[in-house]
């Protein structure tokens, strides 16, 4: 019997998803499910949540919850974490420096991202401390973000085992079916990179070759400019991307265009027009977090039948093929130990992985076409300084790694970024003690 | 008894630097040195100079003379190429300054187009010289150097080397900003060409990166006219002061190779860094007009001093070229930095590439010394400049558009100033103005 535990359980939109997609399997249904949070509430809420839907569905699935990290972490096999810290209002404090300086962005590149990994990595590095003593063997299953440069501190300093997983590969998967038509069980695909800037290097529907008839469909622009081509808006970048470089990339055109210079410049709304691109919103997310844990309670209160379904996110999937031996590919975050080989060694690359009873096995990928690799080498120079600087806690390097991040050198001077990095540490203050 | 040729003579400020550097060895000065050029009014002018000298000092070097690339390759033992293709004439460059960018040798856009122009003919030197000379070393200095070493190595069996003198004029920069003799500094400089690391500098074996920094708390140190031969060195002493290490060449060229000096609609920021003054001819001539008003003057000049009795001194430069020979030819062992394939020399940088580092120079040839990892942040400066250069690369021998179009988005300065359809259309534009040396492409 496994231990599966959910660190950071009390975002429940997500926790509920995962722990749903764990009982899909039936091979799985005799583990424990530890949740854990720092903050009780939501802790509650998301256990009383798994503790319905086990009883509905009598599962014999054991749900244990607790505040305490070290008793969730004892003896577990599998320790997801899906942790935020600080919470929306460290987020906004550096969104609202960023956005001084044109780079509002998401929070995983740029400043921003160079800054929540600051906050992230220390509490990541600190399970994983946690881990080396109470789970040496366990699994560590990472979806906090910034992706990247999480995964990349964790191989660097622990020994623990460890994925790094994001739905961006799947979910241009079912885009790209979308694109063309095509039922998605009749698709396949070969993606790597880097998270959220992996490439589809292969696209196949029923074993051929799809692109042509996806570069045929994007003859007419319409057809990725319309306000619902994607679930996050119009797809434009990522079209723009394809035409240009040639490969489709993962995620989603909001965030491509933070990870490339060409589509946001300094003083020029029109880009914003021409590429249709969402100003990130400081989204009323707080108001909507308490309306969904209002609408959660009020279920759970009212016996609602919660409904059994797979969201098609990794995390199940792995452990059930590790569990049960039943072999599974999927794309997860890893040391590029050689496997791509005209990217940096040691980066965090996102590569296919085979996932059976031994492990979790990267597979080779080789050469990516180079003007791809390009493309994803520029973010990993920002990944790499911002991973030494909040290890080393440097405030030279973490300066270096915004100098780094194309988008900020396109749209500011080294004075301008100096000036920002230094906001930017004000702004985080609480999260950036002893920094030198 | 060794025959040195050189391709591209005519260029005879150069080759006349060159050709007294050589003779300025004793052991060089029995040796065959062949000139060669396509144009032979310069070739002409080279070549008596050449005589004249070689007369003067009484030496017994022989000076052959001749247009026929082949001829002077016949049973040649090192290759020395400064050509440029075209000459002077650069529609890029004008191209370039259109849209906002530099308008350099080498740097974005005009150093695509310099490498349309140069890379076949170096190409076909090489052809030659596996026919010729196969056992010949290929000293080659011209521009866009990086590219043209990067297809040689790929593309060809030539042994070759890559040369700048940006390395050495560096360090002699240095020593100056510190008021170091040069004979007291020694250095560690890898990366790419005009764009390499002081990655050690020191005054009589000690560390004098302090001293410099300490010095260059006073900007008007690196601001003012006279800091460099190119004029003031803001751009240098920024990069020095936010990446921790000085770098080779000169302010103005490398501000090509990133995005921080130059943006669109700010002349504040051209301001700052000083960028607008190293744009007077005899520093840095952008206009035809500007150009052939200075050679002509300087041809004037020598044509005299030949015809007269001037007497031509043996000096020497700061060149490799004659150094690299002396040290093959006599087993006296030198320490050059020359630009060769990486072969895991510099290990975060892209393997297979062009990289500039320390070499041994001695009877069993030229070797690349190791360097490993280069600090992060200028391993991340250079490798932004090889991805762009890879890809130009294998757009001019496979002739291919698309690739050169992808370069040109790659290329870290065009990327920050211009959109994908901008440089589209830069592209296109260039690829009109330079339609003579674009025949075949795809």
């Amino acid at each position: 019997m496994a231990k599966i535990v959910y660190i950071g359980a009390g975002s429940h939109q997500f926790a509920r998803r995962l722990i749903t997609d764990i009982l899909y399997y039936p091979e799985l249904r005799g583990n424990t499910i530890t949740l854990m949070d720092i903050a009780k509430e939501p802790l509650d809420l998301i256990t009383a949540f798994a503790r319905k839907l086990v009883e509905q569905q009598k599962f014999s699935t054991r749900i244990e919850s607790t505040t305490d990290r070290r008793k969730a972490l004892e003896g577990a096999n599998y320790v997801i974490t899906t942790i935020r810290v600080g919470g929306q209002a460290a987020a906004q404090a550096d969104r609202a420096v960023a956005e001084k300086y044109e780079l509002k962005t998401g929070n995983i590149i740029g400043p921003i991202g160079v800054f929540d990994g600051a906050r992230e990595i220390p509490v990541l590095l600190d399970i994983c401390r946690d881990m080396e003593e109470l789970c040496p063997d366990a699994w560590l299953i990472n979806y906090t973000n910034p992706m990247a440069i999480n995964t990349w501190a964790v191989n660097e300093y622990s020994k623990i085992k460890n994925v790094g997983l994001c739905h961006s590969v799947q979910h241009t998967a079912t885009e790209l079916a979308k694109y063309i038509g095509a039922p998605f069980e009749e698709i396949s695909f070969w993606t790597a990179g880097i998270n959220h800037m992996a490439w589809f290097l292969d696209f196949r529907w029923r074993g051929e070759d799809a692109y042509p008839i996806l570069r045929e469909r994007f003859k007419d622009p319409a057809v990725y400019s319309a306000p619902d081509a994607h679930w996050d808006g119009p797809d434009i970048v990522r079209a723009e991307v394809f035409k240009t470089f040639g490969y489709y990339v993962t995620e989603c055109s909001t965030i491509m265009a933070e990870y490339v210079p060409y589509f946001r410049k300094r003083n020029r709304p029109e880009l914003y027009d021409k590429y249709k691109l969402r100003r990130v919103e400081s989204r009323a997310a707080a108001t909507e977090q308490n309306n969904k844990d209002a609408e959660l309670m009020q279920q759970i209160k009212e016996n609602f039948q919660f409904p059994m379904s797979h969201s098609g996110e990794y995390v199940s999937i792995i452990i059930r093929a590790i569990e049960a031996g039943v072999p599974a590919r999927i794309n997860g975050n890893v040391k590029n130990t050689g496997l791509i080989t005209n990217l940096p060694e040691d980066c965090c690359v996102e590569v296919p992985c085979l996932v059976d009873k031994e492990g979790i096995t990267p597979c080779f990928v080789g050469d990516l076409p180079a003007q791809l690799a390009a493309l994803n080498r520029t973010n990993i120079s920002v990944q790499e300084l911002a991973v030494r600087g909040i290890v080393e806690k440097d405030r030279t390097k973490m300066f270096q790694a915004m100098l780094l991040d194309p988008l900020s050198a396109s749209l500011l001077t080294i004075d301008e970024i100096r000036q920002m990095t230094d906001e930017m540490f004000v702004a985080g203050a609480k999260y950036l003690q002893g920094y030198k | 008894m060794a025959k040195i040729v050189i391709i591209g003579a005519g260029s005879h400020i150069f080759a006349k630097n060159l050709i007294t550097d050589i003779v300025s060895y004793p052991e060089l000065r029995e040796n065959t040195i062949a000139l060669m050029d396509i144009s032979k009014e310069p070739l002409d002018l080279i070549t008596a100079f050449a005589n004249k000298l070689v007369k003067q000092h009484g030496f017994g070097t022989k000076i052959e003379s001749t247009t026929d690339r082949r001829e002077a390759l016949n049973g040649a033992d090192y290759v020395i190429v400064t050509i440029q293709v075209g000459g002077g004439r650069q529609a890029g460059r004008d191209i370039a300054e259109k849209y906002g960018l530099a308008n350099g040798w080498t740097g974005p856009a005009s150093g695509i187009i310099n490498g349309i122009r140069q890379i076949p003919v170096i190409l076909d030197i090489c052809r030659d010289m596996e026919e010729l000379c196969p056992d010949a070393w290929l000293l080659e200095y011209a521009n866009p150097l990086s590219t043209i070493i990067w297809a040689v190595n790929d593309y060809t069996k030539v042994k070759n080397i890559g040369l700048c003198h940006s390395v050495p004029h560096t360090a002699a920069q240095l020593a100056k900003y510190i008021g170091a003799p040069i004979d007291e500094v020694s250095y560690w400089v890898a990366g790419i060409n005009h764009l390499s690391w002081f990655l050690e500098f020191k005054w009589n074996g000690k560390d004098a990166y302090p001293l410099l920094r300490e010095k260059f708390k006073d900007p008007d140190v690196y601001s003012n006219p006279e800091a460099h031969w190119g004029g003031p060195d803001v751009v240098r002493g920024e990069l020095f002061k936010t990446f921790g290490y000085f770098t080779t060449e000169a302010s103005f060229i490398n501000a090509y190779f990133l995005p921080y000096f130059r943006k669109r609609n700010r002349p504040d920021v051209l301001e700052q860094y000083k960028l607008e003054t190293h744009n007077h001819p005899e520093r840095h001539p952008k206009r035809d007009s500007e150009l052939k008003k200075l050679t002509q003057a300087a041809d004037k000049e020598f044509r005299e001093q030949i015809s007269g009795d001037y007497v031509f001194p043996i000096t020497k430069s700061r060149e490799y070229g004659a150094r690299i020979i002396y040290s093959l030819e006599t087993g006296v062992p030198a320490r050059i930095n020359g630009n060769v394939k990486n072969t895991g020399l510099i290990t975060n940088l892209m393997q297979g590439s062009c990289v500039e580092v320390p070499c041994l120079v001695d009877r069993e040839g030229i070797h690349p010394c190791y360097v490993g990892e280069l600090p992060p942040q200028v391993a991340a400066l250079n490798e932004a400049n090889l991805h762009a250069q890879g890809l130009v690369m294998r757009g001019i021998v496979e002739k291919d558009k698309n690739k050169i179009f992808q370069a040109s988005l790659l290329d870290p300065l065009t990327a920050a100033i211009l959109t994908i359809d901008e440089t589209k259309q830069m592209v296109n534009e260039l690829f009109e103005a330079e339609a003579k040396y674009l025949k075949g492409y795809k």
